[in-house]
């Protein structure tokens, strides 16, 4: 009878492990020792990604520092090794432009760049004009990639080394090849300020590109929506003092299910929607805003500790509420088992860890990006050394709980 | 210690059956099946948007006998064009972004159809009672019981190919009272999907399948003519799979979990067979923390009639539903088919051996959409 019980009991327990949620707010799952990086902690890092088959992306770098580095975790276990991989020195890691089955694509300094997840495969894309041979600048690109069983696209804003205006393409991210579709620029434009991109979630490989068009005798700020096909599907007018410098958005611009895009500088706030739309001055404390379950978040820290703001469909902004995963997700912090699987047979170290990316866990300018149903992936920072007078820390990823209040 | 147990099983087999005639054991039938397809994808690029010929061709053969008092064999052979292992794409791996490659990464594919589609030996020493082992489809949907001729549109669901293709390895015990029968299995799982590429996965999958026929008896064949019975069954199955995932170096790296679950009904009427099913899949492993959950249903409608001696039609229609979820990035996936096959050796009794098929498929991927549309005209000889 009692051996009965038990059989039963196991049986119902693997089930149960099958069907029930894997992690609560804030809990890691498996830490994975994915190689040094410079610096102390927080890291100058995106929040990692993963692909539909579980191969991990990693990336080393911002917009400021111009040495970008990509590091590949097979799902089956193993490391593909840093890949110093950027272009340009004016600018460093703008972020992921998106992922596929099993790759990933990220827009770094003046390049465009793949990793592949089943070969550890790294590469800039169309560095040069396949058919002037002219060398490409990307000055925007779209985070968001359309994949589907006959292809992958994504759309972006290219100038070439000749005079020739920026132009509006699509681009194949399978054949490697683009179609230039638009000129970006009118006759009387002499400069492009491009400040930010975002993906359209209505449409996939589509999004908008906010950008200020400097004329001769005027200027303006647009926020150009551009669909999957790589065509201009309409333009709204973005009023308000925009920054001068390229690039002034932190991080990706987000939209929300009802329409309304966002994104946020240093010290501005960025709401439009297809019809319009404005700088606004910065809520103290704000570094970000996120998407999740088809609202924007507007996230950042105080001195009571990290906190969300919903931002509504009409551009209000609600009040600070403390954001209970960030600080849960610290408390799991500490002293924590990671699995070395940089070469295997994997071995496991232990580590005192603390957070990797900003100033608390998922307050970060980038939205993390999703891994499960209410999981996303997290840097942790481990134990920091010298090599070759340079400070070094190692960091592990993991998948992490995360909820919005 | 594997040697000693194969002959002490094998010797006890041999104890139970009887003498068997050299005439029970070869029943040869098959079929040849030349058919010549189109595809249009509208969204692909001009090499891939329209492509046509013969590649859906197929050519099956299948014996079943009994050798002796309680045993038999059951075997099938499908091969067609496509039934080959091959690299279908390679390319230079540049793993440090230096611009140099550094090694050659080739992909194969192994086309879905395999060569023995199912070679089982059965005990029955009881009529409640029979024992199936060797390589078979795990039954986890009705399609699965079905052999090739058996199966509406001439070919298998898309819906629920995509959970599970193929033959696996396995025994199958099954208990038949009617109106009850209960189906109890361990596979070795190879036609299931689990652990990420690249690992090995070892782990028996365990099948538990009921079937009721609350209402009449379903005919023999799928299209009987002599049949106009009213029947109903409905049937739920299970399939659960623990497993232990190695890393590339051999090293077990994390535990996972599969659990799949289908329900169903069917029936038949004046002619006209319905058929209606559901499945849940849902996988998760220790180390990536990420649930892959797949929600698949599948209806379809058949009907035969013989108008008169020598024009027997049976029009079917089948529409499925795939949602597939791996992390939280949901991939829908809808089919719509309609076929029509006459028969020109039908009469009042007999189907004949002859048909012509024609058919239409079309897919939609819903998220990116994306459209393909099969046309497929087919000649079935049956022998």
């Amino acid at each position: 009878m009692s051996y009965t019980f038990a059989v039963r009991l196991r049986v119902w327990l693997f089930t149960l492990a099958a069907c029930s949620p894997t992690l609560d707010p804030g809990e890691f799952g498996t830490l994975r020792y994915f190689g040094n990086v410079p610096d102390d902690a927080p890291l100058s890092m995106v929040p990692p990604l993963a692909d539909r088959a579980g191969n991990l992306y990693v990336l080393f770098g911002d917009i400021v520092r111009t040495d970008t580095t990509a590091f590949i975790g097979y799902a089956a276990g193993g490391w593909s090794g840093a890949c110093p991989l950027t272009r340009g020195s004016a600018v460093g890691l703008h972020g992921w432009v998106g992922v596929g089955r099993e790759r990933a694509w990220y827009w770094s300094g003046d390049g465009l760049f793949g990793l592949r997840g089943a070969t550890g495969d790294c590469r800039e894309l169309l560095k040069t004009d396949p058919s002037t041979g002219a060398a490409l600048r990307f000055l925007a690109v779209v985070p968001s990639v359309r994949e589907s069983t006959s292809r992958a696209t994504t759309v972006a804003w290219v100038s070439s080394n000749l005079s020739a205006p920026p132009q509006q393409v699509l681009i194949d991210l399978d054949q490697n090849v683009l179609r230039a579709l638009e000129t970006v620029t009118s006759a009387s434009t002499s400069n492009v300020v491009v400040h930010g991109a975002g993906a359209d979630t209505d449409d996939a490989g589509a999004g908008v590109i906010v950008a200020t068009l400097v004329g001769a005798e005027a200027s303006r700020t647009e926020a150009r929506f551009i669909g999957s096909n790589g065509k201009t599907a309409t333009t709204a007018i973005i009023t308000g003092t925009a920054p001068e410098l390229p690039h002034a958005l932190t991080g990706p611009i987000q939209g929300d299910d009802s329409g309304l895009f966002a994104g946020v500088t240093a010290t501005s706030l960025l709401l439009f929607d297809r019809n319009g739309g404005a700088w606004n001055a910065l809520p103290d404390g704000a570094v970000g805003v996120h998407r999740n379950g088809g609202k924007l978040w507007l996230v950042g820290a105080s001195d009571a500790g990290p906190f969300v703001r919903e931002i509504t469909g009409q551009g209000a902004i609600g009040p600070a509420k403390a954001w209970a995963s960030s600080t849960q997700a610290s408390a799991h912090l500490g002293t924590v088992d990671v699995v070395d699987d940089r070469s295997l047979p994997a071995t496991t170290v232990q580590w005192s860890a603390t957070n990797g990316l900003g100033s608390h866990p998922f307050v970060h300018p980038h939205s993390p990006n999703v891994y499960g149903e209410d999981q996303t992936l997290w840097v942790v920072a481990g134990p920091s050394f010298k090599a070759g007078g340079v400070t070094q820390t190692a960091a592990a990823v993991a998948a992490v709980g995360i909820a919005y209040p | 210690m594997r040697s000693r147990l194969h002959f002490h099983v094998s010797a006890t087999l041999l104890l139970l059956a009887p003498v068997a005639t050299a005439a029970d054991a070869l029943a040869w039938g098959g079929f040849v099946e030349p058919s010549f397809s189109t595809v249009w994808r509208p969204d692909a690029r001009e090499r891939d948007a329209f492509t046509y010929g013969f590649e859906q061709s197929r050519v099956g053969l299948h014996s079943t006998g009994s050798v002796a008092a309680a045993w038999s064999y059951s075997l099938e052979l499908l091969l067609d064009a496509q039934a080959i292992n091959t690299i279908t794409s390679s390319e230079l791996v540049d793993r440090n972004g230096d611009g140099n490659s550094d090694s050659v990464h080739a992909e194969r594919r192994t086309f879905r159809i395999p060569l023995v589609n199912k070679a089982t030996v059965r005990f029955a020493p009881l009529s409640w009672l029979s024992i199936d082992a060797g390589s078979q489809r795990i039954p986890f949907v009705w399609s699965d019981l079905e052999g090739e001729l058996g199966l509406a549109l001439g070919s298998r669901s898309s819906t629920f190919e995509r959970l599970q293709s193929g033959p696996d390895l396995g025994v199958l015990v099954g208990f038949q009272q009617a109106p009850v029968r209960v189906s109890i299995g361990a596979f070795n799982g190879y036609s299931l999907a689990l652990g990420p590429a690249g690992s090995t996965v070892r782990g028996m999958a365990f099948l538990t399948r009921l079937d009721i026929s609350p209402w009449g008896t379903r005919p023999l064949e799928r299209l009987d003519p002599t049949s106009a019975a009213t029947w109903v069954e409905v049937a739920v199955a299970c399939v659960y799979r623990p497993a232990e995932i190695f890393d590339p170096s051999g090293e077990a790296s994390s535990l996972g979990h599969e659990v799949r679950t289908s329900a169903g009904v069917r029936g038949g009427a004046v002619g006209i067979a319905f058929q209606l099913e559901g499945a849940l899949r849902r996988t998760v492993d220790s180390t990536r923390h990420r649930s892959t959950e797949s929600l698949a249903a599948n209806i379809e409608l058949s009907y035969y009639r013989t108008w008169m001696p020598g024009f027997g039609l049976a029009p079917a229609l089948r529409a499925g539903l795939l949602t597939d979820t791996e992390g939280s990035q949901p991939l829908s996936t809808v089919w719509g088919e309609a076929g029509l096959l006459y028969y020109p050796l039908a009469d009042a009794n007999t189907l004949g051996r002859v048909s012509l098929g024609a058919f239409y498929r079309h897919e939609r991927e819903l998220f990116p959409a994306e459209r393909a549309h099969l046309a497929l005209a087919r000649l079935l000889l049956e022998f």
